[in-house]
């Protein structure tokens, strides 16, 4: 288990008895690398495009839902890295999913997540696969792009003005599978 | 109670399912937990209950997109049953929040420091119907109060259970009349309430307010009776 | 001591009975039925009560061995109910008034049939699931009157059944209700159909038309078998019944429950009935067909209470009504 500050870490739902571990990285010089890594497979996270992401909660919300998928057997996807990919998404569409969440040969901001069971955490062994700077998660706030957030997630102005951009997103991820925007 | 419900307090029991209050991924949540109906048919029993999860989780969403505060939603549960959902800290009910305020005051002092959340009450009533949801049970207990540091005050509705999404002027007008009759039944002040209420219930839905208020007008003229014939 | 005879005619039942001091000395009946897949209409039915009435009243009045001067008080059904039916079994009821000079009460019909189920039962103050071919009603007492806490917003829940029974050409003979339940008995597969509840409201015509549609489709394909649809039926219908039931508990905080009316006689409605009250630590009341069913011996009853409490109907105001809501009468009996 890591003991850095900037890795995030959360405990989902008690049924799936697992965490998830979430760092933040810039200036990545080799995110294709790691792109086909994870493709492969010898990489077991998720590599998240940073610029949608509002807050870690974001992740979590989404990561619990692929982690009970796990544990209950429902899962759409192959794995429970590319299921939290499309749980971030409320698109109904798996590869546009990936594609959108996941990042892309020149993304320099990316955000890692690895789901560890209670004793340990995998995040450091993949943390040293990646050539980037670790920073806290609060840089968030000055990566994450908000028009882009209200665009893939369809929040309108009205919406902005009364709710935060962490809620819409959350409850929209919570509830994707059975409301349309 | 299962064992993954540890830390969870209960809060509330009603007919139709439990409330519990605990943390949830690391926030403060409110979990509704829906009662198994063994009077039904299973299947029928799986079905309804699922429906009305979505149909619940749906108004929360969509009042969000009509400009109303609601809990965030962090993970509706078909297998257990459960919708996970923000506690909303700090807050008090509307229902409170008017009845400590006629406490130790004047009618008329109460009523000045009433007034702007009577106006918001309004105002969200007003834009849920002009997106055509109808919550179903409108009551000062299903409001929460909320007042930030600088003094802007926030009303969030809670309880979407009975909630629905229709265009329909008679299903508003009912909603108006359940929540006059809340009113009516909670608050010594009421009746200088609800035109505070109606006052801005009427700008935030102009479009069809009219229609509205004539359904309201009709229902509260038969007290939601229908004559039957034998 | 009070005796009281009562002439009940608000729709395909003709019922003359007798009850003296909570006690049911007769409670005679007659049935108009109809060929199967046939309702009953107002003309014929009223036509049928009229051929009936004075062989029902002897029957009545023998089988309590009363002798019409021992009668205290004459009451008959004002309403709710079908016209015709109504007048012609008023009318009956009238004119023996005047022949043997007794003051008359007109009852309402839904209160005869509480009444009814509290004296047969013993249930103190019940939340009442009142369900029957006109009227579907939850009702509770409170403050003097019996509070509609919920109802149908269309049609009721026995027309419901009786014209699905119509659909499937099933006998009326001794209730398409009756024909339904044992059919359903047999069923195993569940069809989903809407189901419409608001609140504390229900519907059932969008059940109805949805049943009518497709009932001779699912049914020549062999998906499903008459059993199965009458199976749906029910356990859908039923199912709507005891969750607005159960909601007026729960609003009420009540620990009775009375079942009342035609449909209250249907052995799986009672038995969903009782495992809703086991859950809540409830106690279920009903009766049988005899008391469940529209009969003479209810409007007798409800009219004890109110003759004891010094109700009597001024001769002109000796009319019936086709509408007559439960929560318009003051329930001058009760505290």
């Amino acid at each position: 288990m890591s003991d850095d500050l900037n890795v995030f870490c959360e405990e989902l739902d008690s049924c799936t008895g697992l965490r998830i571990s979430i760092a933040l990285l810039r200036n990545v010089e080799n995110s294709k690398d790691v792109k086909a890594k994870v493709m492969s497979g010898s990489l077991q996270c998720a590599v998240i495009k940073a610029s949608l992401i509002v807050d870690p909660c974001q992740v979590v919300v989404a990561a619990n839902r692929a982690a009970i998928g796990l544990s209950t057997g429902t899962m759409v996807t192959r794995s429970v890295y590319t299921e939290l990919l499309f749980n971030l998404s409320i698109s109904k569409n798996i590869s546009q999913s990936l594609i959108k969440f996941g990042v892309h040969e020149d993304d320099q901001d990316i955000l890692v997540a690895t789901f560890d069971k209670q004793d340990a955490s995998s995040i450091d062994s993949v943390l040293s696969e990646i050539v980037g700077r670790l920073v806290p998660l609060s840089e968030l706030r000055n990566i994450c792009d908000r028009k882009l957030v209200c665009k893939s997630y369809k929040v309108g102005d009205l919406e902005a003005k009364t709710t935060t951009l962490l809620d819409s997103v959350v409850s929209r991820i919570a509830t994707s599978e059975f409301v349309s925007h | 109670m299962s064992t993954e419900f540890q830390g969870f307090e209960l809060i509330k029991q009603g007919a139709e399912g439990r409330l519990f209050r605990g943390s949830y991924l690391g926030k403060p949540t409110i979990v509704k937990e829906r009662f198994r109906k063994t009077y039904r048919h299973p299947d029928l029993d799986d079905y309804l209950t699922k429906e009305r999860m979505k149909a619940e989780a749906r108004a929360i969403v969509r009042s969000k997109a009509a400009g109303v505060r609601t809990p965030s939603i962090f993970l509706v549960d078909f297998e257990r049953r459960r919708i996970y959902m923000e506690d909303i800290k700090p807050s008090i009910t509307v229902k409170k929040f008017i009845t400590d305020s006629l406490l130790g005051c004047s009618g008329e002092d109460a009523l000045g420091k009433i007034k702007p959340v009577a106006l918001e009450v309004g105002s969200i009533v007003g834009k849920l119907h002009a997106h055509n949801i109808i919550h179903g049970d409108l009551t000062t207990s299903n409001m929460l109060y909320s007042i930030s540091e600088d003094g802007q005050i926030t009303v969030t509705l809670i309880d979407f259970g009975l909630s629905h999404v229709e265009n329909s002027a008679e299903d508003k007008g009912v909603d108006l009349y359940v929540l006059e009759r809340a009113l009516l039944s909670t608050h010594a002040n009421a009746d200088k309430l609800f035109p505070i209420i109606m006052q801005s219930y009427k700008k935030a839905n102009n479009k069809d307010s009219k229609t509205v208020l004539d359904k309201f007008e009709d229902v509260r003229a038969r007290g939601r009776k229908r004559t039957m014939v034998g | 001591m009070v005796i009281a005879i009562g002439f009940e005619g608000s729709a395909n039942k003709l019922g003359i009975g007798i009850v003296k001091d909570g006690v049911v000395l007769s409670n005679c009946r007659r049935t108009y039925i109809t060929p199967p897949g046939e309702g009953f209409l107002p003309r014929e039915t009223a036509q049928h009560h009229r051929e009936n009435a004075l062989v029902v009243l002897q029957e009545a009045l023998d089988e309590a061995k009363v002798k019409p001067e021992e009668i205290d008080v004459v009451c008959y059904t004002k309403g709710p109910g079908m016209g015709a039916p109504l007048v012609s079994t008023s009318v009956v009821a009238l004119t023996v008034a005047q022949l043997w000079n007794k003051p008359v009460i007109g009852v309402n019909h839904c209160i005869g049939h509480i009444e009814m189920g509290r004296l047969i039962t013993g249930a103190n103050n019940p939340t009442v699931l009142y369900v029957s071919g006109g009227n579907t009603q939850v009702i509770a007492y409170s403050r003097r009157r019996y509070r509609i806490f919920g109802e149908t917003i269309d049609i009721a829940v026995g027309n419901c059944l009786d014209r699905f029974a119509r659909v499937l050409k099933l006998s009326n003979d001794p209730s398409p209700g009756y024909n339904i339940e044992q059919l359903a008995k047999k069923g195993k597969k569940l069809l989903k159909m809407p189901y419409v509840v608001k609140g504390m409201d229900v519907s059932f015509s969008g059940i109805l038309s949805f049943m009518e549609e497709r009932s001779q489709g699912l049914l020549g394909s062999g998906e499903y078998t008459p059993e199965d649809l009458c199976f749906s039926l029910q356990e859908t219908i039923f199912a709507m019944l005891i969750e607005t039931t159960e909601r007026a508990m729960a609003h009420c905080e009540s620990s009775e429950v009375l079942i009342v009316g035609g449909v209250g006689c249907n052995l799986r409605l009672q038995e969903m009935m009782g495992i809703m009250c086991k859950e809540r630590n409830a106690k279920l009341f009903a009766t049988d067909e005899r008391f469940c069913i529209d009969n003479g011996a209810m409007i007798a009853q409800a009219g004890i209470e109110m003759f004891n409490h010094g109700w009597k109907t001024p001769w002109e105001e000796t009319t019936c009504t086709q509408r007559y809501r439960t929560d318009d009468v003051e329930v001058i009996w009760r505290d």
